[in-house]
């Protein structure tokens, strides 16, 4: 059976208010009857709202306890996008009657990826991006666009009924990557509207050769970089996965 | 050799910066003329300065200024703050404040356009209007402008009126209540709009950016 090598991360924009950013990530392989999956959400609660950060975890966390759920009680591949939603605005609502503050207060963008053995799905609300790169072309896709309305510092956040959610499926991924809207201006080409790819290739290169904890501390040194932060002004956050076949894991010890 | 740390080399994609516009509307009337037009004078040169000195704001601000004293007048077409130099203002004539709103949405709309054609990501642009009187002109078709573009989210429109200024007017050109300059800080209002539009030039996906009150009690205006 294959498995799948993560990584991910999240870091504060160095210019912003000091603190940990209002960014959140998360991951988890769920194991079916079916084969195993990869779910991985990736949020950025809006500097705007008093509890972005919050509204983030919040958000990743309902997202992945929802898909894995799912995933575990269901036969049929497939990603039920508008009850996804419903539970993310759900949690989001829950979350601000208890701390008595309104579900404004935790906006949040919101982007999930269910890669399975056949197929994989993408969610997104708001601005960020998730890429994949599927078993057929080594060609990194984005096949939602971020949204970003008219202006850069607008977009739909979770938990706003009036937010259109946009899904996506494609065939059955090798590698994927969830970012926050901080590493579009690094990892997206705007004007051809395409994932840059040498940026996602240099990821997934190293997943590919070497052992996560190994890669680590470089990962997130590389959030932190100043090279990093000489192109953006924003929280940044990263997920990235690649399958990798395990030979021989099938077979009890 | 040394071996570098994985991921020190990734990739970037070259993007060009978003603008962020940014249009002045100065009523350079006859009775700007004196200490008020050398006071807004300075006011636009610390404007500058302070814009320069930050380096994301300084690529991604755009300044037009459009004067109305006697006739509307485009004295600064857009550029970069990089660039900017604020031109020298002559206070003179009547007070044409409807004409300018209009030839500033104008701009504004050429602007955007420009942006669209080059691929070029925008902030949402702000128009900031200075006066010390009262139009002379039909101001109405302006005030109905500045509604629908407040309306579509197109423009942040704010009016600022000194000393007797009429703010019978800026109310109705603006949705938002229009500031009154405290005595002669230009100054003072042009580093909270500096610090303003970087704020906002520096704004991830915030779609609202909390700007510092300027009506506090230490602040440059009071409402």
């Amino acid at each position: 059976m294959d498995t799948w090598q993560v990584l991910a991360a999240v870091a504060a924009a160095p210019r912003k208010r000091p603190g940990p950013g209002d960014d959140a990530v998360g991951h988890r392989t769920v194991d079916t009857d079916t084969g195993l999956w990869l779910v991985a959400a990736c949020a950025d609660g809006a500097g705007s709202a008093a509890l972005g950060r919050r509204g983030a975890e919040v958000a990743v966390r309902q997202a992945l306890a929802w898909l894995s759920t799912r995933l575990k009680r269901s036969r049929r591949a497939e990603l039920p996008l508008a009850g996804l939603q419903h539970a993310v605005d759900r949690a989001l609502a829950a979350e601000a009657r208890r701390r008595g503050v309104t579900v404004r207060d935790l906006a949040t963008t919101l982007v999930c990826a269910v890669a399975g053995p056949q197929r994989t799905w993408l969610a997104q609300v708001g601005d960020g991006a998730a890429v994949v790169q599927t078993d057929e072309t080594p060609h990194w896709q984005m096949p939602i666009w971020p949204d970003r309305g008219e202006h850069v510092n607008e977009t739909q956040f979770a938990g706003d009924p009036r937010s259109q959610w946009r899904c996506a499926e494609l065939p059955r991924a090798h590698a994927l990557a969830l970012l926050s809207d901080g590493l579009l201006p690094v990892a997206v080409d705007q004007a051809a509207r395409q994932p840059f790819q040498p940026f996602f290739t240099g990821f997934a290169g190293e997943l590919a050769r070497r052992d996560v904890d190994e890669l680590r501390p470089a990962f997130e040194a590389f959030l932190t970089s100043p090279r990093l932060a000489e192109r953006t002004d924003d929280d940044v956050s990263l997920v990235v996965a690649v399958r990798r076949a395990q030979a021989g894991a099938d077979v009890p010890a | 050799m040394v071996e570098r740390l994985p991921f020190a080399a990734i990739e970037f994609a070259a993007n060009p910066e978003p603008r962020c516009p940014c249009v002045l509307l100065l009523d350079t009337s006859a009775s700007m003329a004196g200490t008020r037009i050398t006071e807004l004078q300075r006011g636009l040169a610390q404007f500058r300065d302070e814009l320069q000195a930050d380096p994301l704001a300084r690529k991604r601000v755009e300044v037009a200024i459009v004067t109305f004293g006697g006739s509307v007048r485009l004295a600064s077409d857009f550029t970069a703050i990089e660039n900017f130099d604020p031109p020298r203002l002559v206070a003179d004539g009547l007070t044409p404040m409807g004409a300018a709103v209009q030839t500033g949405l104008e701009l504004l709309r050429g602007r955007k356009q420009i942006y669209r054609d080059n691929g070029l990501a925008y902030y949402r642009p702000w128009m900031f209007l200075l006066t010390d009187g009262e139009p002379n002109d039909d101001w109405r078709d302006g005030a109905a402008a500045v509604k629908q573009a407040e309306a579509a989210r197109q423009v942040a429109f704010f009016a600022v009126g000194v000393g007797e200024a009429n703010f019978d007017v800026l109310g109705q050109l603006a949705t938002r209540q229009p500031l009154h300059l405290r005595g002669l800080m230009f100054r003072e209002m042009f580093q909270w709009l500096s610090n303003s539009l970087r704020s906002v030039s520096q704004s991830g996906i915030t779609d609202e950016v909390a700007l510092s009150n300027p009506a506090s009690p230490d602040g440059w205006a009071k409402v």
